[in-house]
């Protein structure tokens, strides 16, 4: 793996869980700019491989570059940050709080979020705040939120919030988004709607890293696929080349079908 | 000397073990800290001493020979231990099995443990009164010596009936069905769910297990020293600090804990004044936390499912 | 009258108290057991500068504040990384220190025998003895209290910290330093909690042990859930019912000895009521799923 190429390389992860290795060796790298699917498996190791990335597990063995940078110790809100960012299976939301609020909790700027700014309410405080407001509405429309602005996020139905969480996620300006079961869940016009987001944020110059269970998804979008079973990875490469892939297709409770179907 | 503090920090220690250990049982069922298990330790106390009093009124009437009262005597500590078990069983009923039917946090259920227990001990305060209670009967006899140290009558009972609670526990625990019932509800509630093992009865077998195990704690103690309605604060305190440097939820760490901050203690104030003995216990127990949270024989956690 | 007026003075301070705990249970959701340790610190560092080196009280107050809030951050930093149940302990656990320390380190707080003589507030020369004047002076800092308090809470910080609240770890997926935040509100806390002690220790004119217990903290803690966690309103009602309920007690006649546990056990049983049927208090709306 040649690192100055890959925006998010992965180095020999390995996590054990009293005895049970949950991620075993595993490598891989991302160049900037692609769509990728880490797939495999329930319990293959998926969830587990996020959070030592994005730092809120730490690994027994091996590092995570991130842009060049060594990140495999970093807490998790600082590798937030640097712009890698990820989204939950079970979509953590702040349920009590607004749409509109969930969205201004991930923008980026800290000046008006210190003690200092709460307690003297400046004038420019007064204007950050203002053109943040009007930020969170932007990316609120862009998902077709911005009605609900104010509606709690508890309160949405499901594809709404995993919009909103994504769209949340969207506000920290990440280069690397890594989305735990985007579609998981979701009518078939808004899994569209949801590809649509994804293929949007590459275009913009964004490198996205999903898991997924479904395979149709999965091989429409993605570009280059990671397949763990049991915590390791057992192939790599196009969709084509994971379709055709022995030991993915055994993995999958040995089905003769394609993967495609 | 040390021989002396060692015998005291055992004694002192084994009380400790038996708290801990209720509490660590009824902890790896209900997964918070259960505050009121202090209050249940003190209403042991209380309901042998009770007992005992009334009993005395009635037979010193008919017959005051030595025997009688050893008869009083065991009628109150079986009323004290039933009377705790029961206590605790309600106080699960009660109170905490509600919040569990209501999801609640854990939050919720400490605040809840806490009122209960600033409840049934100022009950027991207006009932009994503030002031400091005895047990005793007879004159204080001397103790026999060994190695330098002296151990009474008393300190001898309290070890020999500790220890055998805990090897009665422990054998129960592994061997019986009930017992291997509860380790399956500590280790995996859905799993044990599935095999047919009914969490709530569990719950409350582990309750009122461990609501007796405080109780015969609380009147081991009133045997050696007096009661007051505040005695609950100070055990269940310790007996959480206890479980937490053996490792919260571990039956032998239970052990060790106990063991441990009793010899801690006591060696402790031989060399600092005995005021600050509590103190000791709790610089300990910020000292784990911050170290080691998971104890002695705790087993790190997988951390949180995310 | 002046009695009347007293349990007023008596109500503000334990409204300084209700108002700085809820910032950190209440708003951040951090399980703070030991909040009486914080006022302790104030009243204690306040008073012993008065009587050993003549300081000012209004100084003093500032002071203790500020040592107080020191302790907050020290006590802070490495408990607050702990999960909820083990936090409580060990705030818990630093009542039950600072109290031991109070009781114990006689050469310094005079142990179980208290300060008394403790010179009250003067303005410009003169004495204030005067009940009705330390309530306006009380009133001063409840008003400053929860102005300051209603600023953060209102503010992008306050979103944080109900962020926090919700969900910890999706507070830091949006790369919020939780660790920190949840140390600058304990800070706060234990900075109006000093001072509460303070206005107390100069009011009262003598201090003990006995005030700053356990039981203490967790009287304040029943003032803030009944209140309504996350209801700084709620707060003042909070601290006003527990602090007037059990003086009209006092009135139905009862010997001390009955109506001090009697008291503890409405207060225990209030809490369990609370809990189970009424988790958010009387003004929170918070749900506390």
């Amino acid at each position: 793996m040649v690192e100055t190429e890959n925006i998010l390389s992965v180095n020999g992860l390995s996590k054990v869980f009293d005895g049970v290795k949950a991620v075993d060796d595993v490598s891989f790298g991302l160049k900037k700019g692609t769509i990728a699917a880490l797939i495999g498996p329930n319990g293959a190791g998926k969830t587990t491989m996020f959070n030592l990335i994005t730092g809120f597990l730490r690994p027994d063995r091996g590092t995570v570059h991130f842009n060049g940078r060594t990140v495999s110790s970093m807490s998790p809100h600082r590798i937030a940050r640097l712009g890698l960012v990820r989204t939950f299976q079970n979509v953590r939301l702040f349920p009590q709080m607004s749409a509109i609020e969930n969205v201004m909790l991930g923008l980026k700027y800290t000046r008006g979020e210190s003690l200092y700014a709460a307690l003297l309410k400046t004038k420019a405080m007064k204007k950050e705040n203002g053109a943040n407001t009007e930020q969170s509405l932007k990316y609120l429309r862009q998902v077709g939120l911005e009605q609900k602005k104010n509606e709690l996020a508890g309160n949405l139905s499901h594809g709404q919030r995993k919009m909103l969480e994504m769209v949340r996620a969207l506000a920290l300006e990440p280069e690397v988004l890594l989305l735990d079961e985007p579609a998981a869940g979701l009518f078939a016009e808004k899994i569209t709607e949801m590809k649509r987001v994804i293929r949007e944020m590459r275009d913009s110059g964004k490198t996205i890293l999903f898991i997924e269970h479904d395979m149709k998804t999965v091989m429409d979008i993605a570009e280059h696929i990671i397949v763990l079973n049991y915590g390791k990875k057992i192939a790599e490469g196009t969709p084509k080349q994971i379709q055709q892939n022995e030991a993915v297709i055994t993995a999958y409770l040995g089905r003769r079908r394609t993967l495609a179907s | 000397m040390i021989y002396q503090i060692i015998l005291n920090g055992i004694v002192a220690g084994v009380i400790y073990v038996l708290i801990a250990l209720g509490f660590t049982i009824i902890y790896r069922t209900v997964r918070f800290f259960h505050f009121a298990h202090g209050v249940v330790y003190a209403c042991g106390a209380y309901v042998a001493y009770a007992t005992f009093a009334a009993i005395s009124n009635q037979i010193s009437a008919l017959s005051p020979q030595s025997s009688v009262i050893w008869f009083n005597w065991a009628i109150a500590v079986l009323a004290g231990i039933i009377g705790a078990g029961i206590l605790g069983v309600l106080i699960d009923r009660l109170v905490y099995q509600p919040l569990r039917k209501k999801k609640a946090p854990n939050l919720v259920f400490l605040l809840a443990s806490f009122g209960i227990f600033i409840f049934i001990q100022n009950l027991i305060q207006l009932i009994f009164g503030a002031q400091i209670l005895s047990i005793r009967t007879g004159p204080v006899k001397e103790g026999h010596h060994i190695l330098g140290a002296v151990i009474t009558n008393i300190q001898i009972l309290i070890l020999v009936v500790s220890v055998s609670l805990c090897a009665a526990l422990w054998l129960y625990i592994k061997n019986a069905k009930l017992g291997k019932a509860m380790r399956a509800v500590a280790d995996d509630p859905l799993a044990a769910s599935v095999v047919g093992i009914n969490p709530e009865k569990i719950t409350l077998v582990a309750f009122a297990i461990g609501s007796m195990l405080a109780g015969a704690a609380g009147i081991l103690i009133s045997l050696e020293t007096n009661i007051e309605p505040t005695m609950g604060m100070n055990a269940i305190l310790k007996g959480i600090i206890a479980s937490i440097i053996g490792g919260i939820g571990s039956i032998p760490g239970a052990m060790f804990g106990g063991l441990f901050l009793g010899l801690a203690e006591n060696l402790g104030i031989w060399k600092i004044s005995a005021g600050w003995k509590d103190c000791i216990a709790f610089v300990i127990l910020i000292v784990f936390l911050l170290l080691r949270p998971s104890g002695i024989m705790g087993v790190k956690t997988q951390g949180e499912q995310l | 009258m002046e009695y009347f007026l007293h349990i007023l003075v008596i109500t503000g301070i334990y409204i300084i108290l209700t108002l700085s705990l809820n910032l950190v249970v209440g708003y951040t959701g951090l399980a703070s057991l030991g909040h009486a340790a914080f006022s302790c610190i104030g009243a204690y560092t306040s008073a012993l500068l008065a009587l050993n080196y003549g300081v000012s009280p209004w100084l003093g107050l500032i002071i203790g504040a500020c040592v107080a809030a020191v302790l907050g951050i020290v006590i802070g930093a490495p408990s607050l990384r702990l999960k909820g149940d083990y936090l409580a302990i060990a705030t818990f656990g630093l009542g039950v220190i600072v109290y031991s320390v109070a009781k114990n380190w006689v050469s310094v707080t005079r142990g179980p025998m208290g300060l008394p003589g403790i010179p009250g507030f003067s303005l410009f020369g003169y004495q204030i003895s005067a009940v009705w004047a330390y309530l306006i002076l009380v009133t001063v800092f409840v008003v400053l209290t929860f102005f300051v308090i209603r600023r953060v809470v209102d503010s992008p910080f306050g979103r944080i910290l109900r962020a926090i609240r919700e969900d910890e770890t999706a507070a830091l997926a949006v790369g919020k330093d939780v660790n920190k935040y949840k140390i600058i509100v304990f800070a706060i806390g234990a900075f109006f909690a000093g001072i509460a002690g303070s206005l107390y220790a100069h009011y009262i004119t003598f201090i003990d042990p006995s005030s700053f217990t356990v039981m203490e903290s967790i009287t304040i803690l029943l003032m803030v859930v009944f209140g309504g966690m996350g209801s700084l309103s709620g707060s003042f009602i909070g601290a006003a019912v527990l602090v007037i309920l059990p003086e009209l007690l006092r009135f139905v006649g009862m010997p001390s000895s009955v109506a001090a546990p009697l008291r503890q056990m409405i207060y225990g049983l209030l809490l369990v009521i609370l809990m189970l049927k009424r988790p958010q208090g009387i003004l929170g709306k918070y749900r506390w799923t």
